[in-house]
């Protein structure tokens, strides 16, 4: 669907990039000036490439040395940004439909309609920019983004602006886009957790290059991930059905799958059978050799070790525990539980250290 | 003085105003837009040619149009073949009052168009919007009150503009002899004051009312722009 080799300078900045992604989406991942948002500007021709070619579909949009370049407005992506950029003088409606009326009839595969349905946004067609939350305008932003039938949706850091309940709202809309129209999405954030919220495949960039590419559950980024364990960056997203809430204890019972263990969330508000996202960092689990008879930690979850990478005196354990799980460790900690592939291991996690994303609607 | 006689004057002044502001905006929306968003190298001779009507003498102005367009210059010569002589006309006070207006125009557009956010361009533009339709659609509307404040100022600029138009255009009654043209004449006679101060009256009406129009323009303008230029 997306394919580069390219190679863009700027000063002293230098990006060069050779990549294919196929369908679904693609999470860009690195520190804040690898490139991240130079890479998206250039598939959307807001930027040129000194060389290299850039292709989506069957349509090359850019290789300077066979001359040829097609302008952004006749790329047909949509993107969206950390601001909404939003037109002030315009209505939400006007806003809507900018990219809409230039796109030929017959070449229009979302319909307006359909786009203010999914994404609830009839209640604000009337208003004016200036008085929406940063919320109601990014979700704008994006209808307006969907509504010229792009072949690819970009997204770069679109929720970087919001504060984490905003954030935790505006997902789930870009989940249902996800599915609802099944296009092809690059989705680059400064936040590993959000990228897998919507979906594994993930490249990671540093200093303007690719240094790795894969499945986050595949191990295709272990090699990357393993010596970064330790950063916080790691984190498992899961999705969970809510069974109950526990009011004296003040937690809340989440099924994973119909056979493993149920986890305990720190309580939040969330009808029962509500479908959760939730977030659980890499290093906020420890492992023990045998279930602890007694202990405070509330979750105590059994799985089998899958695969450890070990790199610059850092390991990272992947587990199965009904849903695939990541486990950052020092090398020290893995000698001592004499971790090995296939061993049986208990998770110890804090309910507190389980953290709401969001619910579907 | 008779009414025929005033409403002469007056109708010169208006009409070479108007005029003048018409035939600066659009190079001076052009060169503002250029100044404003593309380097270029030879950017600051452009600039320097764009501005110096604003910082010469008027009369310095008046004698280089009148060079420039007289039977032996450079542009009064291809025309003198067409039979057109430009100096000492109606049409030659409107080219004085335009040249030296051209220069405020420039300046106000040039400070609206970069107060525009290029991020909304440039969302445009990824919204399948050719450069002149984000041009049109999005550079021009969030920038217009910078227009307008431009247009006022060059409007008044040119209601007042002496220097270059007695030197490119004369003062020649019924053709060219504006408000200030005629404050002048009548000074040099005797026993004229009273027409003098009825034409300083009614220099200071017209002022006033071309500065109240562009006011209730500019609110106008602002409620409908929701008074944010940025993309929040």
């Amino acid at each position: 669907m997306l394919a580069l080799d390219l190679c863009f300078r700027r000063g002293d900045f230098e990006l060069v990039v050779n990549a294919q992604a196929e369908s679904g989406v693609v999470g860009v991942f690195g520190p804040s000036g690898c490139g991240k948002s130079t890479l998206l500007k250039l598939v959307a021709g807001l930027l040129k490439p000194q060389r290299g070619r850039i292709q989506v579909g069957d349509q090359v949009l850019c290789d300077p040395e066979a001359g040829i370049w097609v302008p952004p407005h006749r790329r047909r992506i949509g993107m969206i940004f950390q601001h909404a950029r939003l037109f002030p003088h315009l209505s939400v409606q006007q806003n809507l439909l900018y990219g809409h009326r230039l796109v030929p009839p017959d070449q229009r595969f979302i319909q307006p309609d359909e786009v203010i349905d999914l994404l609830e946004l009839k209640t604000l067609l009337g208003r004016q920019p200036g008085s929406l939350s940063g919320g109601e305008a990014q979700r704008v932003a994006l209808g307006r983004a969907l509504l010229c039938s792009p072949r690819l949706l970009l997204c770069d850091e679109p929720l970087s602006a919001l504060d984490d309940r905003r954030k935790n709202r505006i997902l789930p809309f870009l989940r249902r886009v996800r599915d609802h129209f099944r296009l092809p999405m690059v989705y680059v954030s400064h936040d590993l957790g959000e990228i897998l919220q919507l979906g594994s495949q993930v490249w990671i960039m540093e200093g303007g290059r690719l240094v790795a590419r894969g499945d986050y559950h595949g191990g295709g980024l272990d090699a990357w991930l393993a010596p970064n364990a330790g950063d916080h960056v790691l984190v498992n997203v899961v999705e969970a059905v809510v069974r109950a809430h526990q009011e004296a204890e003040g937690t809340t019972e989440l099924v994973l799958s119909p056979v493993g263990e149920p986890w305990f969330a720190a309580r939040f508000e969330a009808p029962l059978g509500a479908k959760v996202m939730v977030a659980l960092g890499a290093d906020e689990i420890a492992l023990v050799p045998e279930r602890v008879p007694v202990i405070s930690v509330q979750n105590q979850v059994q799985a089998v070790v899958t695969g450890l990478v070990r790199r610059e005196g850092r390991v990272l354990c992947r587990l199965d525990a009904g849903v695939p799980l990541v486990v950052a460790l020092t090398c020290r900690g893995a000698e001592q539980l004499a971790l090995s592939v296939g061993r049986k291991v208990f998770c110890l996690f804090k309910a507190r250290a389980v953290n709401l994303l969001g619910m579907q609607h | 003085m008779s009414y025929e006689m005033v409403w002469q004057i007056l109708q010169i002044s208006l009409s070479v105003a108007i005029c003048a502001v018409l035939a600066a905006l659009v190079p001076a929306v052009a060169a503002a837009y250029v100044l404003a968003r593309f380097s270029f190298s030879g950017k600051s001779l452009v600039e320097a040619l764009c501005y110096a009507p604003l910082v010469l003498p008027p009369v310095v102005t008046g004698y280089l149009l009148l060079v420039l367009f007289s039977r032996k210059g450079w542009l009064g010569r291809w025309l003198a073949d067409f039979g057109i002589l430009v100096p000492f006309t109606w049409t030659a006070a409107v080219l004085a009052a335009a040249v030296i207006a051209f220069p405020l125009l420039v300046r106000s557009v040039r400070l609206a168009v970069e107060l525009v956010d290029p991020r909304l361009e440039e969302a445009a533009a990824g919204l399948g919007a050719s450069p002149w339709r984000v041009f049109f659609g999005i550079t021009l509307p969030l920038a217009s009150p910078g227009v307008l404040t431009g247009t006022m100022l060059a409007f008044a600029r040119c209601l007042g503009e002496f220097g270059a138009t007695i030197t490119f255009a004369g003062n020649i009654q019924g053709e060219t002899r504006s408000i200030p043209l005629a404050i002048y004449t009548y000074l040099q006679q005797p026993d004229a004051e009273a027409t003098v101060w009825f034409l300083v009256a009614l220099s200071l009406a017209v002022s006033l009312a071309a500065l109240w129009g562009s006011e209730v323009c500019n609110r106008r303008l602002r409620v409908r722009l929701g008074g944010a230029h940025v993309g929040a």
